[in-house]
């Protein structure tokens, strides 16, 4: 069995922010954990484990891994007998919690198998490639994905200013890992990882949540989320196209959202307010946010917000839950395979929902 | 429920001579735009790509000893811009961007990569409240035989 340990998400403001720049470490720790200690005891001279069952491989003479959170020892089995391991009197492994034990010598070769996908215009999970990670004593291995999540950035500007706010894959999208273990011959089936998210970027020495993009996502319980601007007040230059970029985050699924502007004149004065639904199936990525333009010229300022107006919406996604080591995991359908970026996925004036029949035909 | 930021977004409607518009990629991952207008400064910087010389049987008609083999054709475009200081900070980061390109096109909106030279940002007077910026842009090459 494997466990994730560990990953980047974190709690801002009480709600787990699941955005990272993929230009710096995304990694998670896996724990392999091949067989829970149900019972220990010494017998005579001898310390003797209590499994569930116990596979034909495990033969005495072997070495185990004895794991427990503080310590890991690595163990001689003297005898086996049903459902028990025997091993030398040691006081030490009685103490702490019951642990687990990892069999080093039976399962040959072992290794953790991390499959990285991301999820595409169509929401696609689609395979980008595979890492293959050794265990340490304690049975952990340390994965980091955000080189192969980097295949699918482009820097390049691939928004066409004709929406109020738009998706663009090359600037982030989410990532699903599943993970499987193999040894001997035999490879388990892989188990969905809950879904994370990358934007193709990257944070400063000292600025908050570390390798988190937590002061960027929008929360429904915190007001003041930032947009990816690095002006205090950005100019719109009238008649030129011009955008804010912000995390359309999955914490504000299934609610409404609507884009605010008030208008000022040249002495703040309020002109205009308005409010206007954005659209709920650009979300879980980075979006590209327009302002609703045509101003009267006594218009000096403005300013713009996201808001939400509580309503729930219907889901244009697969929202099946289910649970998984450490939160949810949401589903969405499994694609075929990884296919690089290239120029000509953007020939079209939009990222549109790939088309099987060309996909098949450039699959590397 | 307000999930953002109020950001004040401040409209520049007026008329603008020589405008050269430009977007680039922020550290974050958003991406930024700005209108440089006023002075903008062609020039072209040339490179030799190499010459070789050739056997020459007749001096009498030969046309010469020296051959190029290519060049390298480079456009530069100076922009500048009449700013508020506070933007200068969202400014400098055009000069770290690791993708900055210029529209070409309003509709459909086309852009072409361009690339601020190293270390080419200049604030004139930060004692006033608005001061000039100065950047100057490498355009694409020119391709040339070779």
């Amino acid at each position: 069995m494997i466990t994730v340990t560990q990953d980047p998400s974190i709690l801002v403001n009480g709600v787990v922010s699941k955005w990272f720049p993929v230009h710096q470490p995304i990694s998670f720790t896996l724990q392999r954990r091949d067989m829970e200690v149900l019972q220990r005891s010494r017998v005579g001279n001898e310390i003797q484990f209590k499994f569930a069952s116990m596979p034909s491989s495990v033969k005495a003479g072997q070495t185990i891994a004895y794991v427990r959170k503080q310590s890991t020892v690595n163990l001689v089995i003297k005898s086996i007998a049903g459902n028990y391991i025997k091993v030398a009197n040691d006081p030490f492994l009685l103490f702490w919690e019951n642990g687990f034990i990892n069999l080093n010598d039976a399962l040959i070769g072992y290794y953790i198998e991390t499959k990285v996908s991301y999820i595409d215009a169509s929401l696609i999970k689609r395979t980008i490639g595979t890492v293959k990670t050794k265990t340490d004593s304690f049975g952990k291995s340390k994965v980091s994905v955000q080189e192969l999540l980097k295949t699918r950035c482009d820097n390049s500007n691939q928004f066409f200013y004709n929406a109020i706010n738009k998706k663009l894959l090359n600037e982030g999208s989410g990532f699903i890992l599943d993970f499987r273990e193999a040894f001997n011959t035999f490879v388990s089936a892989y188990v969905p990882s809950n879904s994370f998210y990358f934007a193709n970027g990257s944070k400063q020495l000292q600025e908050p949540n570390g390798y988190n993009m937590g002061e960027f996502v929008p929360k429904l319980n915190f007001s003041e989320n930032k947009f990816l601007s690095v002006f205090k007040r950005p100019t719109f230059f009238v008649g030129y196209p011009f955008s804010l970029s912000f995390i359309y985050s999955d914490l504000l699924s299934n609610f409404q959202i609507q884009r605010k502007e008030q208008t000022k004149g040249i002495n703040g004065a309020v002109i205009a307010n308005t409010a206007d639904n954005i659209f709920s199936a650009e979300r879980n990525n980075l979006n590209r946010l327009m302002l609703k333009q045509s101003y009267p010229s006594t218009v000096k300022t403005l300013d713009v917000w996201l808001e939400s107006t509580g309503v729930a919406t219907t889901s244009n996604r697969t929202e099946r839950r289910r649970f998984f080591t450490g939160g949810f995991s949401e589903s969405y359908t499994a694609g075929a395979t990884f296919r690089p970026l290239r120029p000509i996925d953007y020939v079209t004036n939009e990222i549109r929902p790939r088309n099987e029949a060309r996909f098949i035909t450039f699959r590397s | 429920m307000r999930v953002t930021e109020k950001k004040t977004i401040k409209v520049d409607g007026t008329c603008k001579s020589s405008p050269v518009y430009v977007s680039w990629l922020n550290v974050y991952g958003g991406r930024e735009h700005w209108l440089f207008d006023k002075i903008q400064t062609k020039s072209l910087v040339t490179q030799n790509g190499g010459s070789y010389e050739s056997y020459v049987s007749n001096i009498t008609t030969s046309r010469g000893f020296r051959n190029e083999i290519t060049k390298v054709a480079r456009p530069l475009l100076s922009v500048t811009a009449m700013v508020d200081i506070e933007d200068i900070e969202g400014l400098k980061t055009i000069l770290y961007s690791v993708n900055v390109e210029m529209l070409v096109s309003q509709n459909p909106v086309k852009w072409q990569t361009i690339f601020p030279q190293v270390g080419s940002f200049r604030i004139n007077d930060t004692r006033q409240t608005k001061a000039t910026i100065e950047i100057t842009f490498e355009l694409a090459d020119i391709n040339i035989q070779g």
